[in-house]
């Protein structure tokens, strides 16, 4: 039997397992086991699969633990691509950025899958051909001398560590929304998981149990979603039976935008927050004006025996009053910004369908101005994404691991597919996930509405929230705020599907996030340990000792990223974004050049990527919020943009800067010499031996 | 003999990449910058704009990279028939 008749057997004995858990806990469900059972029945068992395919494959031998053996089979390794590339974001995230901006989410789906093409023409087969282990190892033989090597080693663990950030985020996320566990400990129990893997077998035990990991999110993403179809349309090919839909969810919107009771929420919104504004001139005494206020509520509410969940509500809002003036300062603020963002048409969101919708082509000079503006921020941020993807080390060093150049090809092909199967499947889970909301959500009495919404708003008020705004007792969808991250995760329970297939999906995501952390860890101590610690360090480290160094440097980074993302930072495509941009202009320019550019030379890969790096960060520096109260930039923020860019495209300027400075300084310095020039030979063409 | 057998092998090795980096290029540019308009029109259930962006133009980057898959093994195995061919069990095999 060949390897690849062997993986088959056993990929296909670990699907019918997992479709038996499935069944075995849809029937358990409707037996009445309780919920906590289910869901930490989903969690335990599939985070012990993982677990335990890390542990058959553990191995201290270096080429095993660094690429997996160099003998992936393309299909596996394009499976294997596949789950180290849809992150938590992708998963969760991907699908509530669809919901909620409509087209320009798009650029997302677009970005990530059209990025593929660069990997397959320019990066991928020549990595390969080359040979070594990580992404810096290629900069630094291309290039010599210990520099180039450097920065790429400290971008790469700059960019991982972001995104591993990020994936943690996703893991407490899910973890305390599918067990009941607090969001801290979720962390940590999911950390457990993602290191018996990397810790045990390195990139071997990784590959196999990604592969496991990709068959487990795709099938509990299409799940929910098929069903949705079928119940909705009674078609069961989603990706053909939305077009239908998209036209009922927009007629839907048109209805919502031109009703009065959402008009009423609109104009109460706006005078909340002119309210707001008023508390922030004096914010102490307003304070104690709502404390009483609240507190009055709470008692009016229980002395008319009203139902519970209101009064729950009540009290939540008393608990969580702001105790000093700081606190009250920040909620007002909040209060402002947020009831200015929801006093517009469908509470700020874009509609579903048309592309650019905040402004007009065919309308005055202002509507003309801010659609060439979405328009173009559209096509930056998913050029920008486009070459990050083909910049990520963790994906670029997923391909070191297959046979030959060929194999390598071949395998970012099947990347794609298993990949697209995904973002094929986002956009129609947004907009089925959207019908329900708009006609089976909206409209219902505020205090009875489905369960999952208080269960959410409980867990995080930031995820789910209600507010019945203008006093109807009915809900508009001007009071609803679901946040992005949630769309995926309660698609099943918005849909009224049984609570199993809410497990599933929890288990998804779980999957997706711990299959990218697992290759971004792995990426983050292989930089350290093999370029860092064994090529600039101790060259005299054996091949032992530096497994060793990785496996420990991988616990270290691990605790690190799961300390930050304790801190709780919402949004989480934001912060991938910015991964993204930095990778792009980081890594772009240095590895397409250094392949099919012979003059380029080591000056000038520096020279590239400290420009690319610095005109990422100073763009992002001076035009993010958060990182303007940083550094201190006082100049207006119109001032601080190019041509109206996002600082989330950021890397559309950083790569065409580090391009333009790479060749400058490589022309202006000496060609590399005679040893360069063979190993391009070497990338470039077939060698003896290769199949 | 050898020689010859490379420069025609990397040259043809960068005109497909080109040509398929435009083609990847213009899709990426056209579906996005022309879907306002293309959304009049409707074709697979879809408006065609959204479809587009969607679904379509992901389909046509799977394209790209499975023809490039298909011609660069031609590719090689012609560039390794010619040098056996230009010196037999010395160059690849």
């Amino acid at each position: 039997m060949t390897f690849s008749q062997h993986l088959a057997r056993r990929y296909a004995l670990f699907l019918l397992a997992f479709g038996a858990l499935i069944a075995l806990m849809a029937m358990a469900d409707r037996a009445g086991l309780p919920r906590p059972w289910i869901g930490a029945s989903f969690l335990v068992l599939t985070v012990a699969a993982y677990a335990g395919i890390g542990f058959i494959c553990r191995t201290s031998n270096e080429v095993e633990y660094f690429v997996a053996g160099r003998r992936v089979p393309a299909m596996y390794n394009g499976l294997a691509t596949a789950a180290d590339w849809m992150s938590a974001a992708s998963f969760i995230g991907t699908a509530g950025v669809l919901y909620l901006q409509g087209f320009a989410g798009l650029a997302y789906i677009l970005g990530w899958t059209g990025g593929y093409c660069l990997l397959a023409l320019l990066l991928a087969p020549y990595l390969r051909r080359f040979g070594q282990y990580t992404v810096p190892d290629f900069l630094g033989a291309r290039y010599g001398g210990s520099l180039p090597r450097l920065i790429a080693a400290g971008a790469a663990v700059a960019v991982s560590f972001v995104y591993v950030v990020v994936q943690i985020y996703g893991v407490g996320l899910i973890t305390s929304h599918l067990t009941g566990f607090g969001f801290e400990l979720g962390i940590f129990v999911g950390l457990g998981g993602v290191l018996v893997c990397s810790f045990l077998g390195g990139m071997r035990a990784v590959t196999w149990t990604q592969v496991a990991q990709y068959l487990v999110l795709i099938v509990a993403y299409l799940v929910p979603l098929v069903w949705l179809s079928v119940k909705q349309t009674g078609n069961p090919v989603p990706i053909v039976s939305y077009g239908s839909q998209l036209e009922r969810v927009a007629d839907r919107e048109r209805e919502l935008v031109a009703d009065p009771a959402e008009r009423q929420v609109i104009e109460r919104l706006k005078e909340r927050a002119a309210d707001a504004e008023r508390k922030l001139q004096d914010p102490r005494a307003a304070m104690a004006r709502d404390e009483a206020l609240m507190a009055q509520r709470v008692a009016a509410l229980r002395a008319d025996n009203a139902p519970l969940v209101s009064i729950q509500r009540a009290e939540r809002e008393y608990a969580q009053r702001p105790r000093t003036e700081a606190q009250a300062r920040a909620a007002y603020t909040r209060e402002r910004d947020s009831a200015l963002a929801r006093a517009q048409p469908l509470a700020g969101m874009a509609p579903q369908t048309l592309p650019f919708a905040n402004g007009d082509p065919a309308g005055d000079s202002a509507a003309r101005q801010r659609f060439d503006a979405a328009r173009l921020n559209f096509i930056a941020l998913m050029l920008c994404l486009m070459m990050g993807t083909a910049a990520m080390p963790h994906v670029l060093t997923r391909y070191y691991t297959t046979t030959s150049a060929s194999e390598a090809r071949r395998s970012v092909a099947w990347s794609l597919f298993f990949i697209t199967l995904l973002y094929l499947a986002a956009p129609a889970l947004a907009v089925l996930v959207k019908f329900e909301v708009l006609n089976g959500l909206v409209g219902l009495p505020v205090d009875h509405l489905p369960q999952w919404v208080n269960r959410w708003s409980r867990l995080d008020p930031n995820l789910v929230s209600v507010r019945d705004v203008n006093g109807d007792g009915v809900l508009q969808l001007g009071e609803l705020s679901l946040a992005g991250d949630v769309i995926v995760l309660a698609a099943p329970e918005i849909g009224g599907l049984p609570y199993w297939v809410t497990c599933l999906v929890a288990a998804g995501g779980l999957a997706a996030a711990l299959s990218t952390a697992d290759g971004l860890l792995l990426t983050i101590a292989n930089a350290l340990s093999h370029d860092v610690y064994y090529r600039l360090l101790n060259p005299q480290a054996t091949a032992a000792g530096r497994v060793i160094v990785s496996k420990v440097l991988v616990m270290v980074v691990a605790f690190l990223a799961a300390l930050i993302a304790a801190l709780k930072i919402t949004d989480i495509l934001q912060f991938v974004s910015a991964a993204f941009s930095l990778a792009s202009a980081a890594f772009f320019p240095a590895l397409v050049l250094g392949i099919f550019w012979r003059r380029a030379n080591g000056a000038g890969a520096v020279a590239g990527m400290l420009t690319g790096l610095s005109v990422c960060g100073w763009y992002m520096a001076t035009n993010l919020p958060p990182l303007r109260n940083l550094f201190g930039v006082t100049r207006p923020l119109a001032d601080c943009q190019w041509f109206g860019i996002d600082p989330i495209a950021a890397g559309v300027f950083g790569v065409p800067a580090g391009l333009l400075a790479m060749v400058l300084v490589s022309l202006a310095t000496a060609a590399p010499g005679a040893e360069t020039q063979a190993l391009i030979d070497r990338m470039r063409f077939p060698q003896p031996g290769e199949r | 003999m050898v020689a010859a057998a490379r420069s025609r092998f990397w040259t043809l090795t960068l005109r497909l990449t080109l040509g398929l980096l435009v083609a990847w290029l213009l899709i990426s540019l056209v579906v996005p910058w022309f879907a306002r308009d293309l959304d009049s029109l409707r074709g697979f259930g879809f408006p065609v704009g959204f479809w587009l962006a969607a679904e379509g133009a992901l389909l046509l980057y799977l394209l790209i990279i499975v023809v490039y898959v298909v011609t660069m093994d031609r590719l090689e195995q012609r560039y390794r028939d010619e040098v056996d061919a230009a010196e037999p069990g010395a160059g690849p095999t």
